[in-house]
């Protein structure tokens, strides 16, 4: 277990601050963790919130609250006020620890001593605690700071295999020193956090930006020897000219969380040959905890575009219907089988009590075919969301905001970089309004919105929207 | 229009901020200037000073004073 590691150094370095440099080594790690978890630690098993960043003492705090036996959902302390307001309402937490002022959202909690940088709350009311499945370890957002406040229920089963087949896959030794520079509230951030500490790892913690010196500053300084990204972290990457870039430590780059083009996969396979590091092209779903497959570093030539094989301890199938297709160059339904596979999903708080429905089988919604190797392809998806800088926006939600707030009919389609709004019969105004809407609920750049205007939205025989009418149009 | 003008636009359309907000205190990490808008912004400024930026001055360019420095190097007085 990574929230208990055993067989490691507790001599050897577990955490840096980047930017205080103040170092904690696992024993004192395993001292924090201890002081916290006897603060939380009851009878019942607990909900708690953590508000956080990437900073040491909400690592600390997430530790804790595993050790402790109560749930944990990490939420980034930058969401937007009022869906912080609306995950409290909906799941009311018993435990709060926040890294930043959040008091005046909280109704009926009290603060309680706690030395540490974090804030410590917990609710007064305690006799109407629905109940936790008590194999119910973390919970996560399947859209990070936007939008829904759907939650991946996660077991302890899930959290360690998950850890350990990707421990696996990346070699990961007590020797390794990543850099956390994605939040640790997102499925693929939390992953790389687990799977080094339970390797005995020494994590960087940073909140830093990569597009910003400072970061590369940092990395060097500590001699980071990896990182990790989105696509759009690439694309920044390839902005900054990283083949050029001078980063000596640097052994190991991963990229999962949407798919990267060929042609970046291509510039940054070749950076990686003159640059002698591993580049990780892989995939996965939060509601595979994280990681579902990966490309072997030495396929990756040869395998481009691939998401490659399914991590140690997992199968991928692909179906049509409740039809398995065998053969290669077919495309179907990726179905995932292996130990990673959530509980299921949660949408309220009594949904908290509800064991595995799932068995270990996870109906991804994506399209694809394997090729006579057995490497795995996406071609497309089945459910219509998009990924907009790896964080996933549901279109008939969007279009269901889009309708009940301003009363008109929409439509909303695109592709991983661009969220394309059409409404029906509107004042040109209004496509300003709803732009606005759209980029304030999903915290998204204005750029990558777009919107249009019709007379009619195009409908099928059925009734349906037209999609593919809808798209087809654009090229003309 | 100036120069100032110019940048300041820049700034405007990337971050989707006011002019009147856009001074020497702007800096990375506040207002919506995250990692994604600075990519916009320097895509903008590239666009409105027919320039290419060296990737050493993207990631140095962190705040809208620093911004004017670094275009002094491309002959962008002000």
């Amino acid at each position: 277990m990574f929230w208990k590691p055993e067989n490691i150094d507790a001599n050897a370095i577990a955490l840096i601050d980047d930017s205080s440099g103040r170092q904690l080594t696992y024993r004192e790690l395993d001292n924090f963790c201890s002081l916290l978890t006897d603060r939380i630690t009851s009878d019942e098993k607990k909900l708690a919130f953590l508000f956080c960043d990437n900073s040491i003492d909400c690592i600390i705090a997430y530790l804790s609250i595993l050790r402790s036996g109560n749930t944990v959902l990490p939420v980034s302390s930058r969401m937007d006020d009022t869906l912080k307001v609306v995950l409290l309402k909906i799941y009311r937490p018993e435990i709060v620890l926040s890294i930043d002022e959040i008091s005046y959202l909280l109704e009926g909690y009290e603060q309680e001593e706690y030395d540490g940088k974090l804030m410590l709350f917990k609710r007064k009311q305690s006799d109407d605690n629905l109940p936790l499945h008590k194999d119910l370890a973390v919970l996560l957002s399947t859209s990070g700071t936007t939008g829904s406040p759907k939650l991946v229920r996660l077991s302890y089963k899930n959290i360690s295999s998950n850890a350990e087949s990707i421990a696996e896959y990346l070699a990961i030794t007590g020797t390794e020193k990543p850099i956390t520079n994605l939040p640790m509230s997102y499925s693929f951030g939390l992953s790389v956090i687990n799977s080094h500490l339970l390797k005995g790892a020494k994590i960087v913690c940073s909140n830093k930006s990569m597009v910003m010196r400072d970061f590369w500053n940092t990395f060097n300084l500590n001699g980071c020897t990896s990182f990790s990204g989105v696509p759009y972290n690439y694309q920044m990457l390839q902005r900054l000219k990283f083949d050029g870039m001078n980063l000596p430590t640097l052994k190991t780059m991963t990229q999962a969380g949407g798919r990267l083009s060929e042609e970046f996969i291509k510039y940054f396979y070749e950076a990686s040959l003159k640059k002698n590091i591993r580049f990780f092209v892989m995939y996965g779903q939060t509601e595979a905890t994280a990681r579902i497959s990966y490309v072997p570093v030495d396929k990756l030539g040869e395998k481009i575009g691939s998401i490659g094989v399914p991590i140690a301890g997992g199968a991928i199938r692909i179906f049509n219907g409740d039809c398995e297709i065998t053969s290669p160059h077919t495309a179907g339904e990726l179905v995932y089988y292996g130990s990673n596979v959530m509980m299921g999903y949660a949408e309220s708080r009594s949904d908290l009590s509800k064991g595995d429905e799932l068995s270990g089988v996870l109906c991804t919604g994506d399209l694809a075919y394997k090729d006579e190797d057995g490497y795995f392809y996406i071609t497309g998806r089945l459910k219509r969301f998009i990924k907009l800088f790896g964080l996933r926006v549901n279109l008939d939600e969007a279009e269901k905001l889009i309708e009940n707030e301003f009363g008109i009919a929409a439509a909303c389609y695109g592709s991983d970089d661009m969220l394309k709004i059409l409404i029906q019969s509107a004042p040109a105004v209004l496509s300003e309004t709803v732009k606005r809407k759209i980029i304030d609920t999903y915290k998204i750049h204005h750029s990558v919105v777009s919107v249009g205007c019709i007379n009619t939205i195009p409908v099928t025989q059925s009734g349906k929207k037209d999609y593919k009418l809808i798209q087809s149009m654009e090229l003309r | 229009m100036t120069n100032l003008d110019k940048l300041i636009k820049a700034f405007s359309d990337a971050l989707e901020l006011e002019p009147e907000l856009i001074n020497d205190e702007l800096s990375y990490g506040t207002e919506s200037w995250d990692s994604i808008a600075h990519l916009a912004l320097v895509a903008s400024i590239e666009m409105e000073f027919d320039i290419m930026l060296s990737s050493e001055d993207v990631i140095d360019m962190s705040s809208f004073k620093k911004a004017k420095e670094i275009l002094t190097k491309y002959d962008v007085g002000f």
